[in-house]
Parts: structure tokens; C-alpha cells; sequence
């Protein structure tokens, strides 16, 4: 057997485990390395520089990027680390705008918690930059560079875990800056508002667009009746903002919170979520007898759903057409309350609490809006809602549980696995098993679809017809699994996406957790909390049969698309201007624009565009021509796409552009 | 199910401080005392819990089944919960629709209420009464049932043959989920351990745990009920009525029967006093067609392992409100069908080995009881009369110190003997220095009669001591003074807030040396003093004391008078 490394830290021995680098040990030794930018699921940066400790024979080191060596001594804590340490903190404040008392992060912020215990009592470096705009432009994320650091995280997140890269650096120096591209705001680009980057961040550069004022003022507006949705994932995370374990059961406690700050009624999304499996498994089974296209992938992630619109249009078919439990939610409670005569559809507010950044976003889809208003109006984030809580006076956690209220706060434990990855995969089956082999003694955990593996499959026999299942959590496992399935690499027949990792308990609305495990901590509550349901099937929903009885008649039926499905459409990465390459004087100037989306960059675009430049300057006929760049003509699966004067030539080529240029001369002449 | 030397109910001795409690509230005598200890004779005992709920000290307790529980869980085994009615009433508000889910997180595969077989128990019941030509007691309670057999042999027909709640939910459970289903029943009742081990009902109840030992199980798992969602039961048929079963007319309501209290032949009765009175009626009064018989007040709800000290009409809101509520969360699955009916028979007899009046009046005698007039049938001891703690004494379930007349007797006229036979004269001066009680000894030595009562001391001698220490400048006063042309060493000392005593001895004819005298005397000052400040007290304390302050009177004396 291999013997051990180990290593000597302030002089005392410890073993090396499987830590990858220094910091690593160094924590589990039981000493708390201040960093800005480790997290240990993305790539190691190295640019905080708060990780050095002193390496007897190297001298200063990061410790993050040092890999243990057996024998090493190492110190954490002498005077001239703590010095620089403070001195690190120190100079970052300079660059950051301290406006701590008004700050949403305030409280969980990593800098004011290294300010405090560094002991920075004064900041003593003159601001010199001048206050950046703060982007409030998209729906769901609100970016002050005011109050960056510049860890790199959030870059890295979205880069290697989402596969996104929606962020980088620009500019150099001390102008450097995190920036959508173009200096763009963030609803003009590829984000998918999935809220990782809010999950990382350790200030408040990058923070959920806040609705808690809509909110309030809704609750205090006696016109109105207000009612809350309540995702899965909240119930087993909100907890921690209380000082409870991750995975603590808090729904009761949520309730009671909702009811004493004034919602009229408290509902569970996980209802919803049932409705979204009947019919989704519906649709599934469909698909497979009408021998439509496969796989089919889930809908109720919005990051996910954004993600495909951009970068797999070619796929948009193969997602389900349910609308997401918020979403089926929303326009089940106006439809029911209008009818039931219990409010006016433009009376009712539909305020949902998610674990989820970009579900501010999908509330706020032009597909979602009807002609009463939006189906959903408002969405809170778990760390919004805890807000809420504490802004009331509550305290939480002694709170007398409360319960839901009927009908839509009955679920079965299949709407509640829904906030862990594999969740919904789960659900369908357990609908899916029974409706196909007719059998309804059967076990409801499926243990091969659970798990905190970025890509998981399994294989179901359904009478004889084996599925294959994928499920898959974070962007970048879908952007893998996604060119697997394009390559014919891989065959699905159901693939379940998620963005987070985790599934929705990793959401970016949640509180921020300190690792990995809390996220499966609070899956394990999600899990435990269906075992203690008196039913596990979404079928066996007592209220989501009444409702098809009273009203949707059956799934997939008329009126079931009519509420609770949607449509999808391709979708411009970065939308705005296009981007001027050569501007002729002619008076008669022949436009070509090039598309730079991914699916035509990765074509050629680039070299198409080149040659074409070079071309025409040779030529002498630069001023006859408006050469442009555009960000996706929205047919990638056909690219390089070239507009020609209004003329769209696919899987265009130089040659192909030389020709109609001889062709449109020779018309000409 | 294991078999175990102790009874369900017992004492934990270690607990058990002799105050007889037990004994005065245990309905059916099965409770004496042993070398000091309250003992249960398992034979007498109908496992109505009684002692439980009454003792003071907590030492009656019952056995404990968690770990059979817990054992069963652990085996892998396909278990379901039964539980009662009542714990609407344990479980009150938020707390009911939690409990499924913390059972669910205990490891149950099934949780289901007992009122599902309730309602059963209740149609059949109603319909085997019908035929019933000697009208019918209703079977619910087990302590009920208990109480028939060992003590009722008459009434015995009287019982409706039909199973409890328990076992009719336990078959129910069985015959749905499949035999290999393990059942454990959790209520407020001690009684249900009993009924479950019943020869006929074998392998139908697994483990009856009470709601008490189920606390004891959450909290050891450290499941917070608050932490826990709302969910529902599997249930048969949605129970409604029957959930209230477990307060007085709960059965009948549940039966379809018409009760409202006024009705001639149909009638509740809780509490063990109106159950047992109900029981005494004679034959040619009995016109009962149907009678639904609680033995703890008010219904089960007032069981004695319930683990709720709410007001019981508190814990009765609850169930009603439980009962009314419209939400359902249950998950329904398919009735089934199952034998409700059950025989029950008298137990064999528990013949006493019988005295002869001879030897009670021996026993009598040694209490000073001869004569009727001593027999105060007070029911201090625990027994209801003087007869039957006789009996118990020859049986060894008694022991003649539990007679607090006779021990209250004892302590006194031992008090008055040390007083009056002290040869140390004592005499007590209230606060104005006045005397007001004095000895034989006193009398004698300082030549006075009951005369000088009310007079002050120093009418007969020098008062210095007694102002020193009334004044409060000493706190105990002894010198030695002559009367009459004897030496007496006095000793005077406050007692109380009122009373200041002086004892006088007698120290003229001893001829010892000092250090010896000085021994003796103080000696003798201190118990003297502390004799008498003793009884002065004893006299205003009840007589729940009595015991232990004879016990010491009479060491005292003992030491005092040289014995």
C-alpha cells in the first residue's frame, strides 16, 4: 500500500487524504484559509493571492496551487502573511464602493467578513475610479462592477461549469472589468440567468434582481388578493439562513411566515409539479407510439430552456411542451380563481418563491404574459423570502408549523422530488411504469436515477421497450451530453436537464452554501421528505384528477395545451446592433452580413469573413460594400450563414460568395 | 412476543416513597405494601393504568416495548402503525397532520389510524347487540374487558362478542398488506399491552407501544415534529366518526346509535367509579340494551400514557376538531373484510387462603382496634376499610404502620410519656415571660401547683436566664442555681417564635467530676432541648409525617432514659 504523504502545518503533522493542493489540507486540518476565488468545482485561479502561506524552502506560496509534498512544513499565520493578508483586503476595498449598510449581500458578503476578521479599521488608498453603471437590464440578475473584486469566480463558473462564458474580463490593468461582451447589460446576451455566478460570487457585484418591494406593496394593497407558490427546493434550504442544518424540513414554518407577513393563500408548486407530470409523461408516451423524434427533454428549467433556444434551435422540437410547474401554476390559479369567482384574474397576484434566478426571468417571457397580465407575477428567491422573514420580525425557526392551503397545497412526493436532479426523471417514471405495463404494486423509488453525478443514465423496460434515460445537471454536462447526442454518439429517449448542480436546491436563489454537501444535503431532505408523503405517484394525486374531472378533462387535452403548454423559439445569443467591418463611400453599396454565432463561428465564419475582406480590398472594391457582422441569423444548423444583400446562402463557402458577387456584376451589366 | 417476569404494570422500587397513594386509587385492590414498597400483584390487576397516572413520585410505571419496536423496524420487515384515535388529543393543532410523517421517517412502510377498525368494532358491535337478549357491554376497553373477567364472572355474558378497535385495524392491516405485515399499535393505553397478548389474538398485534413511548423514540431519533411536512394516513375508509371513539359516547355516535345521556337503555360511563357502579347494578335494575363503558374519566384521551398534561376537555376540542376537519390528506386504499368476533370468559377465581375472625381481631388488636369505635375506615392506609388492610396485613401485602390513627396515637401519648416522665423538671414561658405549661418533675422540685400557671417566672425564681434570652442578648442561657437547698443546672432557650423553655436538673446528689458533670450536662441539655422543640413541632405537622417523627421520639427516648 502507498504510503501516505504528510506534511507538517504550524508544526503539527497531518496526513495527506485525497486534498488535491495545499489549501485543501490546510482546511481540513481545521484552519480556515481565507480566499476570494477557490471554489473547489471550478479551476484553481490563483489571483486573490490570500491563500499564501510560507513553504519552508520555497517562501511564500499560494496555497491553492501548491500541491502538498510530503515532508513540507508549512505556516499559515505568520506576521508577515498576516500583514499581507490585511493588506490584500485592504487594497481590494480601495477598488470597491463599500456601501455595506445598503448592500443586499451584506451579512453573507466574503470581503466584509475578511475586513472583520483581518481587523482593516481603516482603508487608507484614495478612490480613483470613477462609479461604473450598475445593470439592472435583465429580469433576473443585477450587476454592480462597483463592488467587484475581480476573483475571476463568477467568470469561471459560468465558463466551466454552465459552459456559458456569458462574462469575461476586459480591459487590462487597473481598468480591468467583468463585462458581458460588448459592454453590453445582461439581457442582451447569452446568460441564461441561471444564477451560478450569484452562487460564487463572494460581494455583491452579482445579485438577484430583488421583488421584495413589488411584493410588499402587493400584500398591503387591500384590492388585491396575493397568493404564494412554494418551489420544492426552498423548503430544505431556507433553513440555513436561519442557522439550521442544510436538508431541514422548514415547509411549516415557511407557511406560517407567508401567513403572518399577509398572503391570502399558501400553495405548493409541488401540486403543479404533479400536473407537470401527468401530462409531460403524456406527451412522453406519445411521442414514443407516434414515432416522433427523440429524445424528449424536460421543460421546467428555465436556464436550461434559454440555453437550448440559444445554442441547439435545431432541438427546440424535442422539448416538451409543458410549461414549467411555476408557469402551470400561475395560469391554473387565475383561470381557477377568475372562475371560481374567489378574484378577478387582474386582482390576483401570483408571487412564486424559487430557489432560481432565471424563474424571474421565465415569469417574464412574452409567453407567459396573457391578456390579464402575467401569469406569474412576481418571483422571490429563497434568500429574498428569508429576507422577507427577518424584515417581519419573525423568528423562523420557532415558528408553530402551518399547512398549506387546499387544493393546490396537496402534492405527492413526486412533485417534491422535483427540486433534485433526477427528480422529475423519477416522477415520470413512477407515472410511466404504471400507465404502460398497467401494474401498480410497485415500489416508487428508482434508485438508478438519484445521485450527484453530472451526467447519469439508466435504462427502463417498459413492456419490453427499453428506455434510455439521461439526466443531466449543469450547463456544461448538457452542452456534452447535447453534442453526444448530435454526434449519434449517444441515443436517448428522455433526457432530463438541469442547470444547477444539484438540481434546483443548487439553484441560484438559494442561500449561498458553504460546499458541495450542503447541496446534497438538502437533496437528502428532498428525498426524506417524499418518504414521509402518504403518496409518492403524481397519478395518485387526489386533486390533480378533481381538477381533470372539473376542468382540463384529461392531459394533453385542448385545454390542458391551452393553460398549462407553451412554444419555443430560436434566440439571439447577443442581441443589439451589428457590428460595422467595412463601411464603403459608394453610393450603391451591396450589404454582406456575416453570422459570428456559435454554430457559424465554429463553421468558418471567421475565415469566410477574412477571405471575403481581403477579397474585395484586393479587388479595389471596398467602397461598394457594407461589411457586417450579426450575432445569429437563427438557422445554425445550416451555417456558415451569410446575408447577401436580403439573401440568406447556407453552408456558404468563399467561392460561394465570389460566384453571387460575379453573378449580382453580371446582372448588373 | 417476549415473555418477561415483571408485570405490565409495576413499581420501580427505587421511586416508591410509601405514601399509599397508589393503593387508595387502584380500583381494584391489587396494590400492597411489602418491606416498605407498593407491590402490584399482577393476578389483581386489570392494567387500567391508574396507579400510573396518580403516583406522585413516578414510580409506577409499565413495561417499555420500544425496544421490540425498534428491533422489528431494523429487521427489514414490511411494519405499519395503528395508531389511536386519541392522539389528536396527544397531538394536537400542527402536531396531528406531522405525526404521519415522523412515523413514515421512523421507517414505517404504512401509517393508518385505529379508527379505521373502529368503525367496524362499532357496526358490529351495534348489530351483535341486537341479538344480544341480556343486553350488551361494549368491548372497546380493555380494562373494561379485564375488570369483567377477573371480577364481574356474572356479567361476563353481558360482554358483546366482538374485538376492540386494535385487533379489528390490526386484521384489517394484515389481510390488506399481507400477513408477513407487522403491526404496531400506538395509544394512550397501558391495558391494549395486555389485550394484544391475549392467546386467541397471537400474531395480530406485534407491539403496542404507548404514545409516551413513542416521544421517547422521536426524541432518540431526534425527529422534530416541526421539521416534519403535513401529510396523511392510508386509510380504509376516512374514519370521520370514528375518530371519536376515544371520548365517552364516541363509539355509539361512531354506531349509528342514538345517545344523548336522557335515553333509558343506552348510556356511556367513564371513570372507573361509574364504570364499577355501572357494574353493581342488580340484575332486575340491569335494562341496558347497549352500554359503552371508558374505564379512565372521560375516554381514552385521559389514558394513562397519553404524555399530554392539557386540560382533558382541552384534549377533547381537539379530537372533535380533528374528527370535523374537513382536509384530507389520507391516501385511500380498498377495504377489506374481517372477523370481528371474539369470546371472552371469566378467569379462574383468585381465592384468597380466607381468616378466620379470630385472626383479623389479632390483627385489630395489635392497632389498637378492638372496639368498633377505632375502626375509623378512613382509607389513610389505602384500603377502603379497616377489614380489608387486616386481611392484607395477614396476606403480607400490609403492614400495620400504614394505620396513621394508630400511629398518630402512638406518636402523641409518647410525647406526653416523655414529658410527664422526665425526672428533669421543664417548664414553658410564652413571650411575656408567664408560665404556661410545666412538668411533674417541675412541679415537684419548685413546690408549686397548676396555681402558678399564667403567673410570671419570677414569681418563683430569679428570671435572668429568661431575660437574657428573651431580650435576645444570648441565645442560650445555662447556669447553675439552688432551691430548696438543692442544685439544679438550668438551661433556657428560645422555642420558636413564643415560647422559651427552662429544664432544670437535678445536679445536687451526683458526685462526679467536673469534666464528667460538665459532659453530662450538656449532654443532657441538648437532647432535652432538642426533644422537646421536636415535639412541640410534631404536634402542628400532618400526618403524613407521623412515621418518621415517632421513629425519632422514640429513638430519643429511648437514648433519654437510658433503655
Amino acid at each position: 500500500m502507498k504510503m501516505k504523504k504528510r506534511i507538517y502545518i504550524d508544526n503539527i503533522e497531518t496526513t495527506v487524504n485525497d486534498e488535491r493542493n495545499l489549501l485543501e489540507v490546510i482546511r481540513a486540518a481545521g484552519i480556515d484559509i481565507p480566499t476570494f476565488c477557490y471554489h473547489s468545482e471550478i479551476s484553481i485561479y490563483g489571483a486573490c493571492r490570500l491563500c499564501m502561506v510560507e513553504v519552508d524552502g520555497k517562501g511564500l506560496v499560494p496555497s491553492c496551487s501548491t500541491i502538498p509534498e510530503d515532508g513540507m512544513r508549512v505556516r499559515t499565520n505568520t506576521a508577515e502573511i498576516r500583514k499581507m493578508r490585511k493588506m490584500i483586503v485592504e487594497l481590494t476595498l480601495a477598488s470597491h464602493d463599500m456601501s455595506c449598510p445598503t448592500c443586499a449581500k451584506s451579512a453573507d458578503c466574503k470581503l466584509q467578513d475578511l475586513a472583520r476578521r483581518m481587523g482593516v479599521d481603516e482603508v487608507r488608498f484614495k478612490k480613483r475610479a470613477p462609479k461604473k453603471p450598475i445593470d439592472r437590464a435583465s429580469e433576473s440578475l443585477v450587476r454592480d462592477p462597483n463592488k467587484c473584486v475581480l476573483c475571476g469566480d463568477c467568470v469561471r463558473v459560468c465558463d466551466e461549469v454552465q459552459g456559458i462564458g456569458a462574462i469575461d474580463f476586459a480591459f487590462r490593468g487597473s481598468e480591468s472589468t467583468v463585462t458581458p461582451c460588448f459592454g453590453k447589460n445582461l439581457d442582451k446576451v447569452e446568460c441564461v440567468y441561471c444564477g451560478q455566478c450569484v452562487r460564487v460570487c463572494p460581494t455583491g457585484a452579482i445579485l438577484p434582481k430583488s421583488h421584495i418591494s413589488e411584493v410588499w406593496e402587493a400584500i398591503n394593497d387591500p384590492e388585491l388578493t396575493v397568493v404564494a407558490q412554494l418551489a420544492p427546493a426552498v423548503r430544505v434550504a431556507i433553513g440555513e439562513s436561519f442557522g439550521l442544518e442544510p436538508g431541514t424540513n422548514s415547509t411549516g414554518q415557511i407557511v406560517a411566515a407567508l401567513r403572518k407577513m399577509g398572503f391570502d393563500k399558501v400553495y405548493d408548486t409541488s401540486f403543479a409539479a404533479d400536473l407537470t407530470i401527468m401530462e409531460e409523461t403524456n406527451e412522453f408516451l406519445g411521442r414514443i407510439e407516434n414515432g416522433n423524434k427523440m429524445p424528449m427533454f424536460t421543460s421546467c428549467c428555465p436556464g436550461w430552456v434559454k440555453f437550448a433556444e440559444q445554442y441547439y434551435p435545431e432541438y427546440l422540437d424535442n422539448i416538451s411542451t409543458c410549461a414549467s410547474p411555476q408557469q402551470m401554476f400561475g395560469s391554473l390559479c387565475k383561470k381557477t380563481y377568475q372562475r371560481s369567482g374567489a378574484s378577478s384574474a387582474e386582482k390576483l397576484r401570483v408571487v412564486s418563491i424559487m430557489p432560481c434566478t432565471a424563474k424571474k426571468f421565465e415569469a417574464a417571457r412574452p409567453e407567459f404574459t396573457k391578456e390579464y397580465g402575467r401569469d406569474v407575477d412576481y418571483v422571490l428567491t429563497t434568500r429574498e423570502l428569508a429576507l422577507m422573514i427577518e424584515e417581519s420580525g419573525l423568528r423562523f425557526p420557532s415558528l408553530a408549523p402551518d399547512s398549506f392551503d387546499m387544493p393546490f397545497g396537496f402534492k405527492t412526493g413526486g412533485g417534491v422530488i422535483f427540486g433534485s436532479s433526477g427528480g422529475v426523471t423519477e416522477a415520470v417514471l413512477r407515472y410511466a411504469v404504471e400507465k404502460v405495463t398497467g401494474e401498480t404494486n410497485f415500489g416508487y423509488v428508482f434508485e438508478s436515477v438519484r445521485g450527484n453525478k453530472g451526467i447519469k443514465s439508466a435504462i427502463v423496460d417498459l413492456s419490453g421497450n427499453k428506455l434510455r434515460f439521461g439526466i443531466v445537471m449543469g450547463l456544461g454536462n448538457a452542452r456534452k451530453l447535447m453534442e453526444s447526442i448530435k454526434s449519434g454518439e449517444e441515443h436517448y429517449d428522455f433526457v432530463e436537464v438541469m442547470a444547477c448542480p444539484g438540481g434546483c436546491v443548487g439553484g441560484g436563489g438559494q442561500p449561498v452554501p458553504e460546499n458541495m454537501e450542503t447541496t446534497v444535503r438538502r437533496s437528502r431532505g428532498l428525498y426524506e421528505n417524499d418518504r414521509m408523503l402518504q403518496l409518492h405517484k403524481s397519478q395518485e394525486n387526489p386533486y390533480v384528477s378533481e381538477l381533470y374531472d372539473k376542468l382540463l378533462v384529461s392531459p394533453n387535452s385542448h385545454m390542458a395545451h391551452e393553460l398549462l403548454h407553451t412554444s419555443y423559439k430560436p434566440r439571439q445569443r447577443t442581441e443589439g446592433d451589428d457590428v460595422s467591418i467595412l463601411s464603403g463611400q459608394a453610393d450603391d453599396r451591396t450589404e454582406i452580413t456575416f453570422c459570428f454565432g456559435t454554430g457559424c463561428f465554429v463553421k468558418g465564419a471567421q475565415e469566410l469573413l477574412k477571405e471575403t475582406v481581403d477579397f474585395i480590398r484586393e479587388a479595389d472594391i471596398a467602397d461598394s460594400f457594407d461589411i457586417k457582422a450579426t450575432f445569429c441569423h437563427e438557422n445554425c444548423s445550416r451555417g456558415p450563414v451569410v446575408d447577401y444583400d436580403g439573401e440568406m446562402i447556407e453552408k456558404c463557402t468563399f467561392d460561394k460568395i465570389v460566384s453571387r458577387m460575379s453573378a449580382v456584376r453580371a446582372g448588373k451589366e | 412476543m417476549n415473555v418477561r417476569n415483571t408485570g405490565i404494570v409495576y413499581t420501580q422500587s427505587a421511586k416508591c416513597r410509601d405514601c399509599y397513594r397508589c393503593l387508595r386509587v387502584c380500583p381494584v385492590g391489587a396494590i400492597g405494601i411489602r418491606d416498605g414498597q407498593a407491590y402490584i400483584d399482577d393476578d389483581k390487576c386489570i392494567k387500567c393504568g391508574t396507579c400510573i397516572r396518580e403516583c406522585p413520585q413516578k414510580a409506577k410505571t409499565y413495561r417499555k416495548d420500544l425496544d421490540d419496536a425498534r428491533t422489528l423496524l431494523a429487521s427489514g420487515k414490511v411494519v405499519a402503525a395503528s395508531i389511536a384515535p386519541s392522539f389528536a388529543a396527544a397531538y394536537p393543532g400542527w402536531m396531528t397532520e406531522r405525526v404521519p410523517s415522523a412515523l413514515r421517517m421512523l421507517g414505517f412502510s404504512y401509517v393508518l389510524e385505529t379508527s379505521d377498525g373502529a368503525r367496524l368494532t362499532a357496526e358490529a358491535t351495534v348489530e351483535k347487540a341486537k341479538y344480544q337478549k341480556c343486553g350488551g357491554i361494549c368491548t372497546a376497553c380493555p380494562a373494561v374487558v379485564n375488570y369483567t373477567e377477573k371480577y364481574k364472572p356474572d356479567m361476563i355474558d353481558k360482554l358483546i362478542k366482538v374485538v376492540s378497535p386494535m385487533i379489528a385495524h390490526a386484521r384489517q392491516i394484515k389481510r390488506s398488506f399481507g400477513s408477513d405485515c407487522k403491526v404496531i399499535f400506538i395509544g394512550p393505553c397501558v391495558a391494549k399491552k395486555s389485550e394484544a397478548e391475549r392467546k386467541e389474538y397471537e400474531g395480530v398485534v406485534d407491539v403496542v407501544l404507548t404514545f409516551e413511548e413513542l416521544d421517547e423514540w422521536l426524541k432518540h431519533e431526534k425527529i422534530d415534529l416541526r421539521n416534519m411536512p403535513e401529510s396523511g394516513f392510508e386509510s380504509f375508509d376516512g374514519c370521520c366518526d370514528a375518530r371519536l371513539f376515544p371520548i365517552p359516547g364516541g363509539m355509539l355516535r361512531t354506531g349509528g346509535v342514538e345517545n344523548d345521556g336522557t335515553i333509558m337503555n343506552v348510556m356511556h360511563a367513564s371513570g372507573s367509579e361509574s364504570v364499577m357502579e355501572m357494574f353493581s347494578l342488580s340484575e332486575e335494575n340491569w335494562n341496558f340494551s347497549l352500554i359503552e363503558p371508558l374505564f379512565c374519566r372521560e375516554g381514552c384521551i385521559n389514558g394513562p400514557a397519553i404524555g399530554t398534561k392539557a386540560n382533558i376537555y382541552e384534549r377533547r376540542n381537539n379530537v372533535i376538531k380533528y374528527a370535523a376537519r374537513e382536509r384530507n390528506l389520507n391516501k385511500t386504499i380498498e377495504p377489506v373484510s374481517v372477523s370481528l368476533f371474539t369470546e371472552y370468559s371469566a378467569d379462574p377465581p383468585l381465592a384468597g387462603p380466607g381468616y378466620s375472625e379470630d385472626e383479623i381481631m389479632e390483627v385489630y388488636s395489635r392497632t389498637g382496634k378492638t372496639s368498633d369505635e377505632f375502626q375509623l375506615n378512613c382509607g389513610a392506609c389505602g384500603f377502603s376499610s379497616c377489614r380489608k388492610m387486616a386481611i392484607a396485613v395477614l396476606e403480607g401485602n400490609a403492614e400495620i404502620d400504614m394505620c396513621m390513627p394508630y400511629m398518630r396515637r402512638m406518636a402523641e401519648s409518647r410525647k406526653d410519656l416523655i414529658i410527664e416522665t422526665s425526672p428533669n423538671g421543664i417548664v414553658i414561658l410564652d413571650e411575656r415571660l408567664t408560665i404556661s405549661s410545666m412538668n411533674p418533675a417541675f412541679r415537684k422540685n419548685f413546690l408549686c401547683s397548676d396555681a402558678v400557671l399564667g403567673r410570671k417566672i419570677s414569681y418563683l425564681m430569679d428570671d435572668i436566664g429568661f431575660e437574657k434570652v428573651a431580650s435576645g442578648s444570648e441565645e442560650k442561657y445555662e447556669s447553675v442555681i439552688e432551691f430548696n437547698g438543692a442544685k439544679y443546672h438550668q438551661l433556657v432557650y428560645r422555642l420558636g417564635d413564643a415560647h422559651y423553655v427552662g429544664i432544670f436538673s437535678d445536679i445536687s446528689r451526683i458526685r462526679l467530676n467536673e469534666n464528667v458533670l460538665d459532659e453530662l450536662r450538656h449532654q443532657t441539655a441538648e437532647k432535652a432541648g432538642e426533644l422537646l422543640k421536636h415535639q412541640l413541632d410534631m404536634a402542628e405537622k400532618v400526618a403524613m409525617l407521623l412515621g418518621e417523627s415517632t421513629a425519632k421520639s422514640e429513638e430519643l427516648l429511648e437514648r433519654l432514659m437510658g433503655k
